[in-house]
């Protein structure tokens, strides 16, 4: 399989402060994927060296399979942090530098800007922008070349709702095409929506990489309760697909399946078999945040 | 490694081209250069007109001489005091770069760490040249109004040396414009180094060694010393060898190109 990039063992310390540690980790080509971690976790470090604007102080990058060159990031749709753009200058003025930067004969400008929503603001200076407008800019300038890979640092970053859905949507019609997509988040639904492997870092270390199925699979919970019966646990942990019981709130019991495996029926026609009369059974979803708190604590 | 200097002269220009401030400083620029030649000129001429030959060998003394051959040396000498205009461009134009986080937006692009600081040093030689074509022209016009029809490329040498000065001068403001990174910051470092600290430094070494030795090692003051006030006047504060005052100047040079290309490449963005 053909690595859009390579990390081995990156490291970037700020002075005593280790913002990366041995960070190794592989994109295939093709794929979305998304880098997901709490605020300072490292996401914008890795990217940062990635895209040379850092300095490592251990370990290597590999880009499209070779030492990383400014020509391989030419050809990377990069939106890092804040859109950078010079104030003075239009959204047209501002894309054509990047263009010229990036060795994009005739870009297609108009047309970028229209895929952002933003063609009838091109001739306003940056500088008159709202924040989402901005944001819109810098990934129209992603968009400059038809790069076949993309990096964003949190691209829904002050977008109204309609914008982060636009956004999503763009993201999604980019990977249909079969870009690769690399993108920073410590959005946990955007990440689910859009992304197909997760990478996830937590005070510098990668602790999780994989396919997104894997890595943020979620349990099915079946909150159980029964009068008199503390041995319940014992008398269920039998159930067919279930992995775990734990304490929930209020002396109720969690019952925890595989997704898409819990089936209330059967539970409730086991427990009456055990000789136990349930008075609440219900099927709970868990959340995205508790298995990202349980991945990162 | 191709640099591809045409290349990041045109990315330079498509930045510069839109900036108003740069605009309004060439024309004052310009302007101020034109004037101060105008301003000595004009008072010269009085002094010749009055007929008095204590007051016309003054006049030549401290106005200088518009004619030719001596007007290349005048002209440079008077228009040098306006170099702190093209080093503001330069320092605005880089700290822009750090302000709008461009900097960092450039090598993301696909810039070279390395073609950023060349194509910034190379707009800032492009500068100098056009400053110096300024003074040549300025040269000629105030040399063939001034004389009885003479005309000698003689003293020529000196557009040569203004040259290497306002490299000096804007190269010295974009090394200042890279290290401090804030505009406010660098254009009052610059203007005050420039004006009292860089000759102060300059006489005190030289006091303490009793030499000319910190009018050649100073990074401004040597660059002066290629277009030194008027002979008379040099003589009061002590004589400097030219060629030895190139020599350093060009030495400067290359360590300006050097020390922020070096720098640049290493540190984080």
């Amino acid at each position: 399989m053909a690595f859009v990039l390579e990390l081995n063992g990156l490291t970037k310390h700020y002075g005593n402060i280790q913002a990366l540690r041995q960070v190794s980790l592989e994109i295939p080509q093709g794929t979305v994927y998304g880098i997901l971690g709490p605020n300072g976790s490292g996401k914008t470090t890795m990217l940062g060296l990635i895209m040379n604007i850092l300095q490592p102080t251990g370990g290597s990058i590999r880009l499209f399979g070779e030492a990383p060159r400014a020509d391989h990031r030419q050809k990377i749709g990069t939106l890092l942090e804040t859109p950078n753009f010079y104030h003075y200058m239009n959204a047209v003025q501002n894309l054509q530098i990047a263009a010229a930067i990036k060795g994009v004969t005739n870009p297609d400008i108009d047309g970028v800007l229209e895929k952002v929503n933003l063609l009838q603001r091109k001739n306003s200076a940056f500088q008159t922008y709202s924040l989402g407008m901005k944001q819109r800019l810098a990934i129209a300038s992603c968009l400059l070349g038809d790069p076949q890979v993309m990096v964003f640092d949190e691209p829904t970053n002050g977008l109204d709702p309609v914008g982060i859905a636009e956004i999503r949507d763009l993201i999604r019609r980019l990977a249909a095409d079969g870009k690769t997509i690399i993108m920073a988040s410590h959005l946990l639904d955007e990440v689910e929506k859009v992304c197909s492997h997760v990478a996830i870092l937590k005070k510098g270390v990668l602790i999780a990489a994989g396919h997104v199925d894997e890595i943020l699979a979620q349990d099915d919970l079946v909150e159980v309760s029964a009068a008199n019966t503390p041995q319940l646990p014992e008398l269920l942990k039998a159930l067919p697909h279930c992995k775990q019981i734990t304490a929930g709130d209020a002396g109720k019991w969690l019952l925890h399946f595989e997704q898409g495996t819990a089936d209330l029926r059967s539970v409730n026609e086991y427990s009456f078999q055990q000789g136990i009369v349930l008075d609440h059974l219900l099927l709970k979803r868990r959340s995205l945040e508790s298995k990202f708190i349980e991945l990162t604590n | 490694m191709n640099l591809n200097i045409p290349h990041l002269l045109r990315i330079e220009w498509m930045k510069v081209k839109n900036y108003k401030a740069f605009w309004i400083l060439m024309i004052l620029f310009v302007v101020s250069m034109i004037g101060i030649n105008y301003i000595y000129w004009y008072v010269k001429q009085q002094f010749v007109a009055s007929g008095d030959i204590a007051a016309q060998a003054a006049g030549s003394m401290i106005f200088g001489d518009f004619r030719f051959p001596a007007v290349f040396k005048t002209v440079s000498q008077m228009s040098s005091w306006l170099l702190y205009f093209p080093g503001f461009i330069v320092i605005f134009h880089t700290t822009n770069e750090f302000t709008f986080r461009t900097h960092r937006q450039n090598i993301i692009d696909g810039l070279m760490r390395k073609q950023f600081v060349v194509a910034k040093l190379a707009g800032a030689f492009l500068l100098a040249l056009v400053c110096t074509l300024l003074i040549l022209l300025t040269s000629l016009v105030f040399g063939l109004i001034s004389g009885d029809g003479y005309f000698s490329l003689e003293g020529l040498q000196y557009i040569g040396f203004f040259f290497v000065q306002s490299c000096v001068y804007i190269l010295f403001a974009f090394t200042l414009a890279l290290l401090v990174r804030r505009a406010a910051l660098a254009v009052g470092i610059f203007f005050i180094y420039g004006l009292i600290f860089d000759y102060l430094l300059a006489v005190w070494i030289s006091r303490g060694t009793e030499t000319t030795l910190g009018y050649y090692l100073m990074p401004l003051q040597v660059a002066d010393e290629l277009n030194p006030p008027l002979a008379e006047l040099k003589k009061v504060i002590g004589s400097t060898n030219q060629w030895i005052a190139l020599g350093i100047s060009i030495a400067w040079l290359a360590f300006y190109c050097f020390f922020p290309i070096r720098k640049f490449e290493r540190e984080d963005l």
